[in-house]
């Protein structure tokens, strides 16, 4: 069978022939350049890369209207929103953090397994196996939390310059499904390491699920999130397949549909460059715009660029994501509380019915958010002729902060004053005050036999570690002295501190805390806490 | 006008200060030096990271080895001292010693025939216990893991191991002493004459009081140990381990010329006469390793005042 396909038909070849190898090579080059940017020749690239002044007409927009990428991005903006006031770059940077997210997030995703009996072993091996492993988790976690902030942020900003009024009022309600995918793709991640810290905390918020009126579609909603009762195996699979596929597509289609509506009315001008009731972001002077390319995406990349290397720069030192005890059910530890963005939501429960203060106000909030815009015509974007609005966003933003406040655990948790002085000499999910005395310190401390903290100051050299934590110790017994006993305090009470030694490079120290009980007896809180030579080299968290 | 769309951002801004700081760009050239110094302090810092990398992962690994054997002396303490002992230097007749070089040099596994390595030997026996009672302990050790209906997760098992395993490193060659660490006890060497397992032996007149205290692991027996017969057999007819005394001479079966050689049979060789409904898990020892015939009198003489 005879072929129709000749090796000389080929275009290149052909040039070849026609033209030499040089210009063949070039244009050929010029060629594909032109079909990847798509529609910039090298030339265009070029001079857009020096910062040539563009052509007319710009070539430089037709990679927005004939490439995938830049379709939803502006060809140009007005020069006015170009600077960081106003936007401070809080919707690029809120993207930056979604794709550094799924990143880092694939990274990870490539050592992990979404059981229990497997994440946390996982977690120990990412740790401690695999190389940039830390590295990566650190970044997984500091962007998540940092995502959070930018698009709270990036929502108060919209809020503050009026950007959401007509005619962007649909733009402002994908950005607040937006912060709602934000928060729940951040609350899903943290279950995952299967740790203390993620246990409980998740438990915390997840309780919001059951608490939905009625009491039946509570435990529907309880059921499907979390597969059974309590958080367990299927609880940990759905969070998992929530955060790596269901949340991440969803976000992604609503970013697109965000970035949409910015080509389409265009990137709202500062309040004080238009008149009350004009839109003028699509009618941009020839002389005061900015082209995309290259002015823009330069910014756009200088902010990943800066923004990166800080992230980097703080994993490196100053950062680390904590990774707690396997997470175990039947212990909950001392002052857990839910992720810092949720602490409002714990405070709200503190305050009373769970149905209301975790779901209805929090639903309400959720929907007054949305129709907020459409509710709120007036034409006024100034500053000044928004008082009110501004006002209340502030008053808003000050009750969330009080609220966060009260989710701490230094409002209203009733502890007793024991356990309270346990977990601040060694509580079970930090290494505190106790497990980081350095190790030769406590072997010498075992020839002191047991030290009354009250009397320790002839025992213990001064200016070690462990004179200090005695120093606090003794403190902390003092106060439980003076405060009354009705209110917590503990009559007479007195605290023992001893250590011996269990095995090579492992000692143990005793911690006794006795009291009066009030019916002439003495009651007491006990607690070992064994210290390894290696468990805490350099470890000050 | 062509210097207006320029993107060097070269066009004329009013105000000064923090008002051309919020509201102009850097010019391009200015962005792009910083944009490209940023990038290659990325790289180093990569870089940087990248070569720290095999010390932190070895730090961490020595780290979380530390934490587990930490974790493990919790869970020994409050899960395992009761009956190994509060330096796993066991108890007798209860559990055997895991703080002993036998553990570690070999010895106790070639006992059992255990083929694999020693790790897996104290993982598999704290998560399936021991099924079958073995002497002299007639207590099967419970099942630990989770696997096997006990209370403790996989991980707490492996933090558990991590803390015996820790025992061996004072047994390893050339190990120095550990000041401080207590060393399991020595196996007593009986400086008494034992009874024997004879049930006819003739016996001194036994006294009920030391009898009981005997009994109620009061007073130690003559090796020095407590016997604490009453872990296993109540006096008030609670259920255990072993039938309750209670009752005991009106349940004497055929054979036995009188309540006294019944009781001593049961002492010295459990296992000759088993009631129904229990299964023979008394040691084995008593009448040729732990009892003297004064102190088995003792005994007998007790169990015949409350065996009413």
């Amino acid at each position: 069978m005879e072929s129709n396909f000749d090796l000389k038909d080929l275009p290149f070849l052909k040039l070849l022939r026609e033209k030499g190898l040089k210009t063949a090579v070039l244009e050929t080059v010029d060629d594909v350049v032109l079909r990847l940017t798509p529609g910039l020749n090298v030339a265009d690239l070029r001079s857009m890369l020096r910062g040539d002044p563009p052509g007319r007409p710009n070539p430089r927009l037709r990679p927005h209207a004939d490439g995938f990428w830049l379709h939803i991005r502006p060809g140009y903006y007005n020069r006015h929103i170009t600077g960081l006031y106003p936007s401070f770059r809080l919707g690029w940077l809120s993207t930056y953090f979604f794709v550094l997210e799924a990143l880092t997030g694939i990274f990870l995703m490539l050592f992990y397994t979404p059981s229990t009996r497997l994440a946390y072993p996982n977690m120990l091996q990412i740790l401690s196996n695999v190389p940039f492993g830390q590295f990566m988790r650190d970044l997984h976690r500091l962007g998540a939390e940092a995502m959070v902030l930018f698009v709270a942020l990036h929502m108060i900003r919209t809020y503050i310059t009026a950007s959401y009024k007509k005619p962007r009022q649909f733009t402002w309600v994908t950005g607040i499904i937006l912060l709602f995918f934000t928060l729940f793709l951040s609350f899903t991640g943290y279950l995952l390491p299967w740790d203390q810290l993620a246990y409980w905390a998740v438990t915390i918020g997840a309780s919001m699920a059951e608490a939905a009126p009625p009491p039946i579609m509570g435990q529907f909603a309880n059921l499907m999130l979390k597969g059974a009762p309590d958080l367990g195996p299927n609880g940990l699979l759905r969070f998992y397949l929530l955060h790596v596929i269901g949340l991440p597509v969803l976000t992604l289609i609503f970013i697109f549909v965000h970035y949409y509506k910015v080509v389409l009315h265009g990137h709202s001008l500062p309040p004080e460059r238009e008149k009350v009731g004009e839109d003028t972001a699509k009618r941009v002077p020839v002389d005061e715009r900015r082209y995309f390319l290259p002015d823009i995406a330069a910014s756009e990349i200088l902010w990943t660029g800066v923004v990166t290397l800080l992230l980097i720069v703080a994993v490196t030192f100053l950062y680390s994501a904590k990774l707690e005890n396997h997470a175990n059910p039947l212990n909950t530890p001392f002052h857990s509380v839910a992720p810092w963005y949720f602490y409002w939501a714990q405070g709200l429960l503190k305050l009373g019915d769970k149905t209301l203060m975790g779901v209805i106000i929090p639903s309400i909030l959720l929907v007054m958010f949305m129709v907020m815009p459409y509710f709120d015509t007036g034409p006024f974007r100034y500053y000044g002729r928004r008082r009110f609005a501004l006002s209340l966003s502030m008053l808003f933003i000050t009750i969330m902060v009080i609220f966060s406040w009260m989710g701490t655990p230094y409002f209203a948790v009733q502890s007793s004053l024991d356990q309270e002085i346990m977990f601040e000499l060694a509580p079970t999910e930090k290494p505190g005050l106790v497990r980081v005395i350095p190790y030769e310190e406590l072997e010498a401390a075992i020839s002191y036999g047991t030290i009354n903290a009250d009397a320790f100051r002839e025992i213990v050299p001064r200016g070690t570690e462990l004179y200090h934590v005695m120093e606090v110790f003794a403190r902390e017994l003092e106060h439980a002295r003076q405060v009354p006993p009705e209110k917590g305090g503990l009559p007479g009470v007195e605290g023992f501190f001893t250590v011996e030694q269990v095995q090579p490079d492992l000692v143990a120290v005793n911690l006794v805390i006795s009291w009066d009980d009030g019916k002439g007896g003495r009651q007491s809180n006990e607690q070992f806490v064994p210290v390894h030579r290696e468990a805490y080299i350099g470890s000050e968290e | 006008m062509a210097e207006n769309v320029t993107p060097e951002g070269t066009e004329q801004v009013e105000g000064n200060g923090w008002r051309r700081f919020f509201t102009t760009l850097l010019p391009y050239d200015q962005r792009t030096l910083i944009g490209t110094v940023v990038f290659f302090a990325i790289i180093l810092m990569i870089g940087w990271v990248g070569v720290n990398e095999p010390a932190r992962m070895a730090s961490f690994t020595t780290q979380y080895e530390a934490r587990a054997i930490m974790r493990g002396a919790a869970l020994f303490r409050s899960n395992c001292t009761g009956c190994h002992g509060i330096n796993g230097e066991g108890l007798p007749g209860v559990a055997p010693a895991i703080n002993t070089p036998a553990m570690f040099d070999g010895q106790r596994l070639a006992e059992v025939g255990w083929a694999g390595t020693l790790y897996d030997y104290i993982e598999l026996t704290i998560s399936a216990g021991r099924p079958v009672m073995s002497q002299p302990y007639p207590q099967p050790m419970p099942t630990w893991g989770q696997d096997y209906g006990g209370p403790l997760r996989p991980d707490q098992v492996e933090d558990l191991v991590a803390f015996v395993l820790n025992w061996g490193r004072q047994y390893e060659e050339g190990a120095q002493p550990v000041a401080g660490i207590p060393t399991p006890l020595p196996t007593p060497t009986p400086s008494f004459t034992v009874v024997g397992d004879d049930p006819s032996t003739e016996l001194p007149a036994g006294d009920a009081a030391r009898g009981e205290a005997l009994f109620q692991g009061t007073a130690p027996g003559p090796d020095g140990a407590v016997l604490a017969c009453n872990a296993c057999h109540s006096i008030d007819g609670t259920l255990g381990a072993g039938p309750s005394v209670q009752g005991l001479l009106g349940r004497i079966p055929d054979g036995y010329a009188s309540a006294d050689a019944y009781v001593h049979e049961s002492i010295v060789q459990p296992c000759a006469y088993v009631r129904e409904g229990f299964d023979c898990l008394m040691p084995q020892n008593y009448g040729t390793e732990r009892l003297d015939a004064q102190t088995l009198a003792d005994l007998i003489a007790y169990v015949l005042q409350v065996g009413q």
